[in-house]
């Protein structure tokens, strides 16, 4: 029997995941436009010159640090909340509901748990860089025919009266590179969370994940890594690029190891039962 | 029907998962504990004003990351027992073994029952556990609105209540809690009727929840956020009209789908 490859498991879980979540997906659409669309209207109403990355920053900027004291209220910045909780929500479940339906036939034509669970991967990764861009062509949307139709990165910079020595390639970082890197790490997390015990839980502690970084600005808490307000560029004590990475890509690798490991000697019959 | 709720109430209560929901619930409880009660024990010792438990258990404080976490997580481990059960009886047949030995309509309501009971419970135990500790610490004094140290001031619903029989105040305020947790834990019964897994079966009043909460305070009309509104502390002015359109409206969707289900000849999820 000819095992099948890496590549043929992979472009069979984009063809399959696409079509098991499209109404998530259409779902995630009309969300983005309505959050574009209300961030674009409440800039115009407030009349302030701004453009595509400002938009980008209300909607997914985070907050910065929230400091405890006797009156105030912890709050969640919930444009950023919702957009990361509905993505772990759109990726957390395909995996295990896969395994359930056609995995068993994908593990036995490829012989190999190891394929399975990096084609996985790869989706998980593809799923993320997608919802990234429809997100991007939806408030791209609101700029072109309701906002301002300004996409250049000087206008953070200008806005938010950073210093002018920062270059493009860090604002790039910190807007698009790091979140999508940390995403994918908490990604990976929950992923091998629902393959080893339960997908219920490992949304749940994607969950905590997001709250706890909110409240606490701590390296370890990746969460943070995700929210921009908080990078090094916005706050003098805020996050280090490079340490996200090293964290971030650190998490990739270990829980990639451990979920083959584990997975090897999962008893899939057993998860059947479960679903 | 008693034999339908004495069956489905063991499959709700006695299974691991309902053990794990509370345990995780009272963890978070445990948690805000250590962190903002037992480190001030020694407080009453400085001979100031002395903190009250009605001031520092979980429900009233607003500043510190646990209720919040509790309030935003309590619709997932509701649905952590139980939610499942009825997609897994359709989808087994199992509801057919079940339906041709009484009637259908029982069953149906025993489910709703039941799932309503489940949610209610594991929302409301760890936060009458989470005052029992804080009463360890912290003496139950009457609250004193002219100290400013409680939350509620009089633009917030029944604060007249909450500084003349706090008792009261938290019994209605835990009333509601239970009520809403429980009608939200419903709508993992009646999602049967549009979705086909089991996973986002239980996630569904989870969903629900998030999304009210993160749409109505996108847009600043933080009252009709149900994270807020169930929260004793009333964080935001409260409004009394939304929480019971809010109420009505999941009264009326479980009383729809309770018709719908019991008047259909067959429970089918695709």
């Amino acid at each position: 029997m000819n095992s099948v490859k890496t590549l043929d498991l992979y472009l069979f879980d984009i063809k399959n995941g696409f079509r098991e979540n499209k109404i998530k997906i259409v779902i995630a659409c009309v969300m983005f436009l309505f959050f574009a669309n209300v961030t674009v209207k409440q800039c115009m109403l407030c009349q302030v010159e701004v453009g595509f990355w400002i938009y980008w920053t209300n909607i997914l900027g985070g907050m910065p640090e929230y400091i405890k004291t006797e009156t105030s209220t912890f709050e969640l910045p919930v444009s950023w909340f919702l957009f990361y909780a509905y993505l772990y929500f759109l990726i957390g479940f395909y995996p295990i509901t896969d395994l359930y339906n056609n995995g068993s036939h994908s593990l036995i034509l490829s012989e190999s748990r190891n394929k399975w669970m990096l084609s996985k991967f790869f989706w998980i990764v593809t799923m993320i860089l997608f919802y990234f861009i429809i997100f991007t062509i939806c408030l791209m949307i609101n700029v072109f025919f309701i906002g301002e139709k300004d996409i250049a990165l000087s206008q953070i910079i200008t806005f938010y009266g950073l210093s002018p020595c920062i270059h493009s390639t860090e604002i790039i970082i910190n807007y698009l590179v790091l979140p999508i890197i940390t995403t994918i790490a908490m990604a990976v997390l929950q992923f091998v969370i629902s393959i080893i015990w339960n997908a219920i839980y490992g949304y749940m502690l994607s969950v905590i994940i997001l709250v706890v970084s909110v409240y606490w600005m701590k390296p370890f808490l990746i969460g943070n890594y995700l929210i921009v307000l908080r990078s090094g560029m916005f706050a003098t004590n805020g996050m280090i690029s490079y340490m996200g990475f090293v964290f971030d890509m650190g998490i990739i690798i270990f829980m990639m190891i451990l979920g083959c490991l584990l997975f090897r000697k999962k008893d899939i019959l057993k998860i059947r039962e479960k679903i | 029907m008693r034999r339908y709720l004495c069956l489905e109430f063991k499959r709700a209560f006695c299974n691991i998962n309902f053990i794990l929901a509370i345990a995780i619930a009272f963890g978070i409880c445990i948690w805000h504990f250590i962190e903002n009660v037992w480190k001030y024990r020694n407080y009453i010792l400085d001979g100031t004003y002395p903190l009250s438990a009605f001031e520092k258990w979980i429900g009233a404080d607003m500043s510190s990351l646990q209720p919040l976490l509790y309030f935003l997580l309590i619709p997932i481990l509701c649905a952590l027992p139980y939610a499942r059960s009825f997609y897994f009886d359709v989808k087994s047949g199992f509801i057919i073994q079940l339906i041709t030995r009484e009637n259908k309509e029982k069953y149906i309501a025993a489910k709703f029952i039941i799932a309503f009971l489940n949610g209610a419970v594991i929302a409301v135990i760890p936060l009458i556990g989470d005052f029992i500790m804080t009463n360890t610490v912290f003496p139950a004094i009457i609250p004193q609105s002219g100290t400013g140290f409680f939350s509620i001031c009089d633009t917030r619903i029944w604060a007249e209540l909450f500084y003349t029989h706090p008792y009261v105040y938290l019994m209605l305020y835990g009333l509601m809690d239970a009520v809403f947790f429980g009608l939200f834990n419903t709508i993992a019964i009646w999602a049967v009727t549009f979705i086909n897994n089991g996973f986002w079966i239980t996630l569904m009043p989870f969903l629900s929840y998030a999304f009210i909460y993160c749409m109505f305070t996108f847009v600043d009309m933080l009252q009709y956020a149900p994270v807020f509104f169930l929260q004793p502390n009333q964080t935001f002015k409260t409004a009394i009209e939304a929480e019971l359109f809010e109420l009505l409206i999941l009264v009326l969707l479980n009383v729809f789908f309770y018709l719908w289900y019991a008047k259909r000849e067959r429970i089918n999820y695709e």
